[in-house]
């Protein structure tokens, strides 16, 4: 073990960041005032038993690190992501005070809530913070009641609840003193937002990950106690910041998508130690898809506005914007209705790795070469799914003796182009597995990668060339890289034009993209485009493309060293933040409202408003940040005055104020 | 006589509030092949935006307006045959109008009915002084693609951000395009209440609903 060349016997500490995700567990340790990765550890995910992953993990990375070195253990975990797209949520009870019955029971009939436990009770205020009816203790009571043996978590949604927390706030002290060993959420406390329906599904998710990741929390604290670590337990959420656990534990509906957002934040990291003049943009690509991240120029990445949705759950939580497309290195090269080649989004596995484990394809695809086929290379392999009709146990026990090219598995079939579409359905459902030519293939033709049997790729080039170029599978191989890349790049320019999801004159966006990417012209493109911003690439196949991605828009294309553990360096190096937004809105009869955490209270003037609210508020801020693990907070204030011109131009109306808080922990070390 | 010396005659007339006289230039309107819907917008529309916009700044009061609007009431009835959509426009869309609560000025909001109407939107009008929580059961009922609100006086204006937060709240936001009228409301105050479109008068408010609709 190295240390940096120290003047006393103490080691340089350092943060442990963790990046439990899907398939892999990396575990990274940054110390230092040059935040240097000194060591790193990847271990595969048990997806049945995270903990074990995380303590085998942690163990490895101790034996490179001296474990009084750890000051921190950042762990960023696609667990509450996972938990609520497999439904694996435990029970919750959702009290809705004032809402809309017709809403509502859309809302449950479109299983929107993700609980069928849902009880309405009167109350709730309107959009100025006034009661409209008073709250319904006695129903309060018996549906808290009723939900009492069942569930594990209660959810409380008031219509209007973030003008007037009030009626929440009663239902809450209710329900603890009631079912003093449930957890209780109430919609305020995760969002400011108007839409009750999305704020109730927020609450909702809270409620039911609460025990999940409690569970977990208070595992991996366990485990770090017992490796003696003294460090304290920080969770990544999904806009890449970092929290405390015991805030995690309460509010673990903010961890949905933090792997993302942490893979985002590292690669940003990684790539700009030096430099961070620019935003940057993230590109991902995997297997099946690519994930584009936007991050500004302090790191930090760009939100979605809307809420992020989640399984098909609307949230109004503020998770980091990823725009996701079907491209990877296992996309299906084919062609389309038009007959024109593309790249997916159906991933399939490549005919070269396929062929390492049946060498028999190769001799296949040799047979239909010799016939002077010209097709899609497709290989069919047979999958776990059951077989249904005859046609589709025919295939399964024409499988059986190892997979065969889908032309000659029609061989004998008299409807030919229905039995495609079978096959095509019988894919979707598992029963049998596609291997066919990928972006993979093209890099083993092309020499850019040697990894499994690049005798396959080549024959399956030669299948999907025309004629002319069937001497030459590179100029396909070319052609795929080229389509792949094209795509990457289209998307690049393509989000950066667009904001909040607005897809108007999407059209013409894609047009001009398209102009300034294709050669349509014999001397090239007669406009450029330039991405004013880095390019970061990470995710296995990315080496093979970013460069020409960066070309296409003009800008500098960086890969990262290290990229591979991304997400757990940018667990390590995120850094704490808490924010609360209030509101202050006039009134007609020359009030000004202040709608708080605690309710409302009136004034007569602007001003005393504004400064008795931040009287108020930083010292309550600051008690809440402490108790989500900040070690020396500093709030910050910004206010923003609305104001809209009437008719006439001359006479302005006050909308309203808003004073937003944030909490920043300066023990965190200075990055961008 | 051509035919925009005729129109500013016929929005001199309506401004003195002199019914006998609009009449007559509307005849001649008519007689000088001038289109129904220019008629009442470069003609009525536009006077009585003058009216409104006097009215706002207290440099004329409710009875002169009501008179205005009386006789424009009437002059909407004689051309309203000639105005009645033709069954072979397509149907552009619904739109659902309404006066805010606290409001009874609704000349404006008849105004952009009728030409939205000939224009082949279904307009379905739901009158004067309506609560926000009425509005809200209509738009879940009817399933309008817009709401037009109009708003005369600043003391209502703020009806139509309220009318905006409740529809936010109850998630049907999206479901709609919310457009803003009145003599107090600007393009300004439409945008950052969180309206999606603005007309100032009733030609406007059609072409504003094309391009919400977007079909610009």
């Amino acid at each position: 073990m190295s240390y940096d060349n120290q003047e006393n016997d103490k080691p340089a500490t350092g943060i442990l960041g963790i990046d439990a995700g899907g398939t892999f567990t990396d575990l990274v340790f940054i110390s230092g005032d040059d935040m240097r990765l000194r060591a790193k550890v990847k271990t595969p995910t048990e997806h049945n038993d995270l903990i074990s992953t995380i303590r085998r993990g942690i163990n490895l990375i101790l034996g490179q690190v001296d474990v009084r070195q750890v000051r921190s253990v950042n762990l960023a975990t696609t667990l509450a992501t996972n938990a609520i797209v497999e439904d694996k949520l435990r029970p919750v009870g959702l009290i809705l005070i004032g809402y809309d019955e017709d809403i509502v029971e859309r809302a449950v009939r479109n299983k929107l809530f993700g609980t069928n436990m849902v009880a309405c009770v009167a109350g709730g205020h309107d959009p100025a913070g006034n009661e409209l009816e008073p709250l319904d203790m006695e129903a309060l009571e018996k549906a808290l009641e009723a939900f009492g043996p069942n569930v594990e978590g209660i959810a409380i949604s008031g219509y209007f609840s973030v003008r007037n927390t009030a009626h929440e706030l009663r239902a809450m002290r209710a329900a603890q003193e009631k079912l003093p060993h449930i957890h209780v959420t109430c919609g305020h406390e995760l969002a400011s937002e108007l839409d009750a329906i999305k704020r109730a599904t927020t609450t909702v998710l809270n409620a039911g990950l609460i025990p999940i990741v409690m569970d977990l929390l208070a595992s991996v604290e366990q485990v770090c106690h017992d490796c003696g670590m003294d460090a304290p337990v920080t969770v990544v959420r999904g806009d890449g910041s970092l929290v405390g656990a015991e805030w995690a534990k309460s509010h673990p509906v903010e961890m949905i998508l933090s792997g993302p957002a942490g893979s985002a934040c590292g690669a940003c990291f990684l790539a700009s130690s030096a430099k961070v003049e620019r935003d940057s943009w993230v590109v991902d690509i995997g297997g099946t898809t690519t994930d584009i991240i936007h991050l500004a120029k302090n790191g930090k990445p760009i939100l979605l506005q809307e809420g992020a949705t989640v399984g098909n759950h609307k949230t109004l939580v503020k998770a980091i914007d990823i725009y996701t497309f079907g491209l990877g290195g296992d996309s299906r090269v084919h062609y389309d209705r038009e007959r024109k080649l593309s790249l997916g989004p159906r991933r399939v596995r490549p005919l070269c790795s396929t062929a390492v484990e049946y060498p028999g394809i190769v001799e296949a695809l040799k047979v239909m070469v010799e016939c002077g086929m010209s097709c899609e290379p497709l290989i069919i392999l047979p999958g776990r799914g059951r077989p249904e009709s005859s046609f589709e146990k025919r295939v399964t026990e024409k499988l059986a003796g190892g997979p065969q090219p889908l032309e000659k598995l029609l061989e004998s079939e008299r409807t030919v182009n229905l039995c495609r579409n079978e096959i095509e359905q019988m894919e979707s459902r598992g029963v049998v597995v596609f291997a066919s030519f990928t972006p993979t293939d093209a890099l083993h033709i092309l020499g850019r990668l040697d990894k499994w049997n690049g005798e396959a790729s080549r024959l399956g080039a030669i299948l999907l060339s025309y004629d002319n170029d069937k001497a030459s599978p590179e100029l396909l191989a070319e052609r795929v890289c080229r389509l792949a890349e094209h795509s990457i790049s289209s998307n690049v320019f393509y989000k950066s034009m667009t904001f909040n999801n607005d897809t108007r004159g999407c059209g013409e966006l894609r047009q001009i993209i398209d102009m300034a990417l294709d050669a349509r012209f014999e001397s090239g493109p007669q406009i450029a485009l330039s991405l004013c911003a880095d390019l970061v690439g990470v995710g296995a196949p990315t080496w093979a493309f970013i460069k020409d991605v960066g070309k296409s828009l003009n800008t500098e294309a960086i890969q990262p060293v290290d990229a591979d553990v991304a997400g757990a360096i940018g667990a390590a190096v995120g850094s704490f933040s808490l924010h609360y937004a209030v509101r202050i809105t006039p009134h007609n009869d020359g009030i000004y409202r202040v709608h708080h955490p605690l309710g409302i209270t009136d004034y007569d003037d602007l001003e005393t408003a504004v400064a008795e609210t931040r009287a108020f508020m930083k010292p309550w801020i600051v008690d809440r940040a402490k108790k989500a693990g900040a070690k020396l907070p500093t709030v910050e204030c910004e206010r923003m005055d609305e104001e809209a011109v009437i008719s006439g131009g001359v006479r302005k109306l006050h909308l309203w104020t808003q004073l937003s808080f944030t909490v920043f922990d300066e023990k965190d070390t200075s990055r961008r | 006589m051509n035919k925009e010396d005729i129109l500013e005659k016929l929005r001199s007339a309506l401004m003195d509030q002199d019914e006998e006289t609009v009449n007559e230039y509307v005849d001649k309107a008519i007689e000088n092949g001038i289109d129904p819907i220019d008629i009442l917008n470069k003609g009525l529309a536009a006077a009585l935006q003058e009216l409104g916009e006097l009215f706002a700044e207290e440099e004329i009061f409710l009875p002169e307006l009501l008179i205005a609007a009386d006789i424009t009431l009437g002059v909407m009835v004689r051309l309203e045959d000639s105005l009645k959509g033709e069954d072979k426009l397509e149907k552009r869309g619904t739109v659902l109008l309404a006066t805010v609560e606290g409001d009874v000025h609704d000349i404006g909001k008849s105004l952009v009915a009728m030409v939205m109407k000939a224009c082949g939107y279904e307009v379905i009008d739901a009158g004067k002084d309506v609560p926000n929580t009425k509005m809200i059961e209509l738009v879940k009922k009817h399933k309008p693609d817009l709401v037009g609100l109009s708003a005369l006086l600043l003391t209502t204006m703020t009806a139509q951000s309220q009318f905006i937060e409740m529809a936010k709240e109850a998630g049907i936001r999206d479901q709609i395009k919310v457009l803003l009228g009145g003599a107090p409301v600007s393009r300004d105050w439409a945008m950052k209440v969180g309206a999606d479109g603005f007309s100032e008068d009733a030609s406007a408010a059609v072409v504003e609903a094309d391009k919400l609709m977007g079909r610009a």
